[in-house]
């Protein structure tokens, strides 16, 4: 007996990956991502910007009344110095532009499912590697500023608990990559199966709602804490 | 290609591209964005830092400069008051000059007019002993026409003079 298809839903629910260009390297056959072409837009949309804010600026002159635009991107430049400043401390100065490069990017990649893009930090390939930066940085700063100290501190206080302390450093950039990772698929999931599945009527006004939150609520908040997650794990290091 | 997660070169592959992103990112906004915001505010810091120097040094000029002008006023009023005194002690003394000169004077006016009255008051008596002489020497004349000649009517009446005396005339 052949089986029946009965079309309950207008489609299929879609929070996948797709493949946008296929490649080979290194022998392996490998995808171009929509992903990796949202976070590709989205630097483009920051250099743009940041284009732009470098053209105004440049006309700006030192006696000059600053206008709107201006006061506006010195308000943010200094609310970002604050956060790390009030993180790090005196340290935080070096890491401001380091941290408002992920802030920006982690925040537009967040927000950028309300353009209709798959958030590309809905794709670990993004957020493990922003987590990998944490963790060089970390370690960079470690060594750095204690020396052999960074690896003896390993079997502190006592040699015994060496592996729970190496757990306790690799999982770092694990533990933030899948937070924000989970938490951005999770809104993924949910506003692709609310499109995919639920009947027209419902896909007016209610999915606002759950844009607010899941994209716009939680994409800040999930921006906010990476950040500050990872200004608080380099300054443990530098202290 | 459809996923959500994989281990696999694939997410090498990610990763890859990530970190080209991330770099250019970062770099670039770190030239465009952040350094000239962070210039733009800190040569502003500096800026206020500058003026709100001047500004105290400029209080702490002002402040000397008005102690030296309070100083300085403190001695023109002294000065004033010395100049003031000088000029009411110089007043005084030409005032008691003036009045003295005008006592002088006016001792002068009077010496003058009591001259001119004794020498008027002399004209008149003399006028009036000319006028007294006349007067007899006409009556005398009448009385002792027929009687007496002329040389004995003067004799008689200057005889009747030096009796009557000088003083009788004068008193």
């Amino acid at each position: 007996m052949g089986m029946m298809k009965i079309p309950m839903i207008a489609r299929e629910p879609d929070f996948m990956i797709h493949g946008v260009l296929k490649y080979h390297a290194f022998g392996q056959e490998l995808w171009i991502s929509d992903t990796t072409v949202g976070a590709w837009i989205i630097t483009a949309l920051l250099l743009l910007f940041g284009f732009i804010a470098s053209r105004k600026l440049k006309t700006v002159s030192e006696s000059d009344t600053p206008g709107l635009f201006q006061s506006g991107l010195e308000i943010a430049m200094e609310a970002l110095e604050n956060m790390a400043k009030g993180t790090m401390g005196a340290n935080g100065r070096r890491f401001v532009n380091y941290i408002g490069t992920i802030f920006l990017f982690i925040l537009l990649c967040n927000l950028s499912g309300l353009l209709g893009l798959r958030a590309p930090t809905a794709d670990f390939g993004v957020t493990f590697l922003l987590g990998l930066f944490t963790f060089c940085i970390v370690n960079y700063q470690g060594i750095k500023n204690r020396g052999f100290g960074h690896v003896t501190s390993l079997f502190q206080p006592i040699p015994l608990l060496f592996p729970i302390n190496l757990i306790g450093e690799i999982a770092n950039p694990i533990s933030i990559s899948l937070r924000l990772f989970a938490n951005l698929l999770s809104g993924v999931i949910i506003m692709g199966l609310w499109y995919g599945m639920m009947p027209w009527f419902a896909k007016i006004a209610i999915p606002a709602a759950l844009h607010a939150y899941c994209d716009l609520f939680s994409g800040a908040i999930q921006t906010y804490v990476f950040c500050m997650l990872t200004m608080v794990y380099i300054n443990d290091k530098m202290e | 290609m459809d996923r959500l997660i994989g281990f696999d070169p694939q997410l090498l592959s990610e990763l890859f591209f990530t970190a080209i992103n991330i770099f250019i990112l970062f770099f670039g906004l770190s030239y465009l964005l952040f350094n000239p915001v962070r210039n733009i505010l800190e040569k502003r810091r500096e800026k206020i830092a500058g003026e709100l120097k001047d500004a105290a040094d400029d209080k702490k000029t002002a402040a000397a400069l008005k102690a030296e002008y309070e100083a300085k006023l403190k001695d023109v009023s002294k000065e004033a008051d010395a100049i003031l005194e000088e000029a009411r002690r110089k007043g005084k003394a030409r005032e008691t000059e003036i009045i003295e000169e005008a006592k002088a004077e006016a001792a002068r006016i009077i010496a003058r007019g009591n001259h001119e009255v004794e020498l008027e008051r002399k004209k008149a008596l003399d006028d009036m002993k000319q006028e007294i002489v006349t007067i007899a020497s006409l009556m005398a004349g009448k009385v002792v026409a027929a009687s007496i000649d002329t040389t004995v009517q003067d004799s008689l009446i200057e005889e009747t003079l030096k009796e009557m005396g000088e003083s009788t005339w004068q008193s």
